[in-house]
């Protein structure tokens, strides 16, 4: 990995609140052209991480390193190569689509006027509408237009899916995809809706309790990771979570064990559970994997 | 700069009108106040009583005022605050600490030209009804209520921006004795005084900068 | 950028808290204190003074330390309580050798004062004055419709129009050249009041420091000048009074803190007086029939002269004036504020006034105290950093107001927004 090519480098990233400490030492980069997906449950560090990426917090120890610069202390050139979204689509609502491309034009030369008009196209309303007076989704369209059109290399886009339905988060993703295909940009992405990144992003890092608990390109994360159905009258009674059996859902059909069990080695552990052939492979989501790696609380 | 001015002249835009109202408003009741009294009364009678008795005729204006500080100060920093906006001007491709001098320099100017059309108001009244001795000597009572009106500004602002209500309460505490530390009852009080107070008040409008940085930087 | 705007927090919170503490604490750990009035008695030829107490009662004594009941105390100052001993039908006509009537006593008893406060306004007021008809007819005057500029001539305004007259102005102005008057005035004192039935008239002081007196008579100006010379002081206030009885006008006072009766027969009479600071001191002037007594009040002592009718200074009597914040109070005050800021939104000069404390070496103690105090909080919290060199010296300079804001500033749980 040569440094022209690692946009995002984070070392040994330390915080805590009060007495609490939520980073342990976090690792990861992200290279020029990737889709990075950032996962973690609730309280993992995921938010610290984040506000220190968009330079909101300083750490405590570590270095979170954006173009080579400290993510708090940005020069102005390398600002306008970093598009952020903040969580929640945060604009400036009191502005009308008109005032809000003429604001940002004014700070990015290199505004695109044509990607922030296509994006209006696409949303169908007046430009003197205000901001505020729009749906949640279409709000997100309008904070992801401003972040294509003023050309940004890197994106960082913090939870984009909160308050998106599944359709704008679709037509959400469908968009970056878009873009970020033809231009070569650098992403990361968070959300909490794991499984709509599955057909987005390439690479992902997991971190659980303030630490990377993986960090892989996608298709390795589910490496390993196998998911079995069981039917409901199985007793699973005895069946208790470890380094192979990972997660135990119950759904209204069947149960459903993530583990780490070959088809051979889950026929022979769940031998007096059930039948055989009542145990029925199927695709792990990226989603299960996620859950079967952190658990569910 | 002009790109930041015209984000808050797009924020404040009902404020702004309602601040010229208030104003506007009082400079015309002050106006028909004084015009009744002097008809009413023997006007060397009113103007003696001016001169013996400090009396500030157009006091209603230092309310409006006040009143105009503390809500540009609140109304200009509240979206900023609310949903953690100030992220997003940030984050703009500018000097931060230009950005936040430019977003505060918005507000006092707008306060700058509310005091200024107050002032030429009160003087042009005063003019109507009063000799130029009592009427010059009423800038200098105004130029201390644009102080103060500086000052709450700034108060107002820095505590609408402060994101955490524990140091709102400490910096409210901090600050809040400064508010009539130059309020003025007198004509033709000392002016080396009010160049003294101008400098204070100078400086205490930088105090924006700990909350705007504690909210850029984590602080 | 973050250390500045932090100590900028800090250095304001120092001055606000400079204001406000010490004001609270004032108000709330003020006395009630007792206040003599100091008299002189020509009947034991002493002075006498009377306390009121912080029990809100009466104590009578004399300066040898004779104690007296009340009755006692108004029959030897017969020029004070004169109406009561009237009243009471103890009042002798012969006090001292001297006959004086009941009716004289109360006739020819003034009581004149000026305030620092008064000098101070009267120096900033607006140079506009009426000029009244000498002779009303009538228990009021009439109030003129216009006002008299004083300054480099006499301009008169007419109110109603807000024009000049010319003529009245040139009349007036002329009338002052031609009696030697030399503009422009430098000062000028008047009684601008209505309810009288008469006015002695406007005295102004012009560059060479000569007084003269100028009056309206049926709209014509009137000028009297008095040939004295005072031009070795600078005078800095004119009170001028009305009284039938009274063979003086009013008076001035001269920046030496000495005393100028304006008489009626254009002389001045002066009194020279020590421990008088015009510019701080409260002065009262009681002019009877017996002695003229003069008292200084300074904020922190009380001094009473007597002086015969010739203005010759006979006895002189000083004594403490009890501070509202006393005893162990005010040393807790002294210990607390190095330094304490007042403002006054009515006074004249607009001023912020910074008092020391009165006692530095307890100040000092305290703020080594409170160093120790905030190292060790430090410590505790383990927030000890470059940056304490400069809060030590902050709180060193500013004591408990530093102190105060740097512990509000102080992130002691290192909590941030975004918890």
């Amino acid at each position: 990995m040569s440094f022209n090519n690692t946009i995002i480098s984070v070392s040994g990233l330390e915080h805590s609140y009060g007495s609490a400490k939520v980073l342990k030492g976090l690792n990861f980069t992200v290279e020029k052209g990737k889709i990075f997906g950032l996962f973690g449950k609730n309280g993992a560090g995921k938010t610290t991480t984040i506000n220190i990426l968009m330079g909101f917090l300083t750490p405590e120890k570590g270095d979170c390193l954006i173009y080579g610069e400290k993510s708090s202390q940005l020069s102005n050139e390398n600002k306008s190569r970093i598009g952020l979204l903040h969580e929640g689509h945060i604009s400036y609502d009191f502005m009308t689509l008109e005032q809000t491309e003429k604001f940002y034009k004014g700070f990015f030369p290199k505004w695109e006027s044509k990607t922030f008009a296509y994006f209006m196209e696409k949303l169908g309303l007046p430009k003197n509408r205000k901001i505020k007076h729009m749906s949640c989704g279409q709000r997100s369209q309008v904070a992801l237009a401003v972040l294509m059109a003023q050309g940004a290399e890197t994106l960082i886009l913090d939870d984009f899916s909160m308050g998106l339905d599944a359709g704008y988060r679709r037509l959400f993703l469908d968009h970056l995809n878009q873009f970020v295909k033809d231009n070569n940009k650098t992403i990361l992405i968070t959300s909490h809706i794991v499984q709509d990144l599955e057909r987005f992003v390439d690479e992902a890092v997991i971190i659980n309790k303030g630490q990377v608990l993986l960090s892989a390109p996608l298709s390795k994360i589910k490496d390993g990771i196998y998911g079995y159905r069981l039917p409901l009258n199985a007793d699973i009674k005895n069946i208790k979570k470890d380094k192979r059996i990972l997660d135990i859902s119950i759904t209204k059909e069947s149960y459903e064990i993530i583990t780490r069990l070959t088809l051979e080695e889950s026929k022979k552990y769940f031998q007096g559970i059930t039948l055989s052939e009542n145990i029925i492979p199927y695709n792990v989501s990226f989603e299960d994997a996620f859950i079967a790696l952190t658990g569910k609380y | 700069m002009k790109h930041i001015f015209y984000k808050e002249k797009i924020k404040l835009n009902r404020i702004l009108l309602a601040v010229i109202i208030i104003n506007a408003a009082v400079l015309i009741y002050t106006f028909f106040r004084v015009r009744v009294g002097i008809m009413l009364n023997e006007p060397s009678g009113i103007w003696l009583d001016i001169i013996l008795r400090n009396g500030i005729f157009y006091s209603k204006v230092e309310t409006a005022l006040y009143v105009s500080a503390l809500l540009l100060g609140v109304m200009q920093f509240y979206p900023e605050f609310e949903r953690k906006r100030f992220r997003l001007s940030c984050h703009l491709p500018l000097n931060e600490y230009k950005m936040i001098f430019y977003t505060s320099l918005f507000g006092i100017i707008v306060l700058t030209v509310l005091w200024l059309i107050d002032m030429a108001g009160v003087v042009l009244l005063a003019s109507q009804f009063f000799p130029i001795d009592i009427y010059r000597a009423i800038p200098l009572v105004m130029f201390y209520w644009y102080i103060n009106s500086l000052i709450i500004y700034t108060f107002a602002s820095s505590l609408t921006l402060e994101a955490s209500w524990n140091v709102k309460l400490r910096l409210a505490l901090m600050m809040a004795g400064c508010i009539w530390a130059f309020k003025m009852e007198v004509y033709n009080s000392s002016l080396s005084y009010a160049v003294t107070a101008f400098l204070f008040a100078v400086f205490y409008c930088f105090s924006i900068y700990f909350p705007a940085l504690r909210f850029r930087k984590g602080l | 950028m973050k250390l500045y705007s932090k100590y900028l927090i800090v250095l304001i919170a120092v001055f606000s808290f400079s204001i406000i503490m010490p004001y609270f604490y004032s108000i709330i750990f003020i006395e009630n204190t007792s206040k003599d009035f100091v008299y002189y008695s020509e009947i034991i030829d002493d002075f006498a003074v009377s306390t009121f107490t912080q029990n809100r009662s009466f104590i009578y004594r004399d300066k040898a330390g004779n104690t007296y009941t009340e009755k006692e105390f108004k029959q030897i100052l017969p020029q004070v309580y004169v109406r009561d001993l009237v009243l009471t039908n103890s009042y002798s006509e012969i006090i001292n050798n001297r006959i004086i009537s009941a009716e004289d006593m109360i006739k020819y008893n003034f009581y004149l004062s000026a305030r620092a406060k008064n000098i101070d306004e009267e120096r900033i007021r607006i140079k506009l004055s009426p000029v009244f008809e000498t002779q009303s007819g009538s228990a009021n005057l009439t109030m003129p419709v216009d006002l008299a500029r004083i300054g480099k001539d006499i301009t008169f305004i007419n109110a109603r129009t807000r024009e000049i007259d010319k003529e009245k102005s040139e009349h007036f102005t002329n009338e002052l050249i031609n009696k030697g008057f030399t503009f422009p005035v430098k000062l000028y004192g008047t009684n601008p009041d209505v309810r009288k039935p008469y006015d002695v008239g406007t005295f102004l002081l012009d560059k060479n420091n000569t007084l003269f007196r100028l009056y309206m008579v049926k709209g014509k100006p009137v000028v009297e000048k008095y040939n004295t010379n005072i031009s070795n002081e600078e005078i800095i206030y004119i009170s001028i009074r009305e009284n039938k009885y009274a063979d003086f006008y009013g008076f001035m006072i001269a920046k030496s803190g000495n005393i100028f009766l304006i008489n009626i027969n254009h002389t001045l009479s002066k009194i020279t007086v020590d421990n008088y600071n015009p510019n701080k001191d409260t002065m009262r002037i009681n002019i009877n029939p017996l002695h003229i007594l003069l008292n200084i009040s300074t904020d922190k002592y009380q001094y009473t002269y007597i002086y015969d009718k010739n203005y010759n200074l006979l006895k002189s009597y000083s004594l403490d004036i009890e501070s509202s914040l006393s005893g162990y109070r005010l040393d807790i005050y002294n210990m607390l504020f190095p330094f304490s800021i007042y403002h006054d939104a009515y006074s004249a000069a607009g001023y912020l006034k910074i008092e020391k404390t009165e006692n530095l070496l307890l100040s000092a103690v305290f703020i080594i105290f409170l160093l120790c105090i905030y190292i060790v909080i430090c410590r505790y919290f383990k927030s000890i950093s470059k940056t304490t060199v400069i809060d030590i010296f902050v709180i060193a300079l500013s004591g408990i107001y530093g102190f105060t804001a740097l512990i509000l500033l102080q992130n002691f749980k290192k909590d941030t927004l975004w918890e």
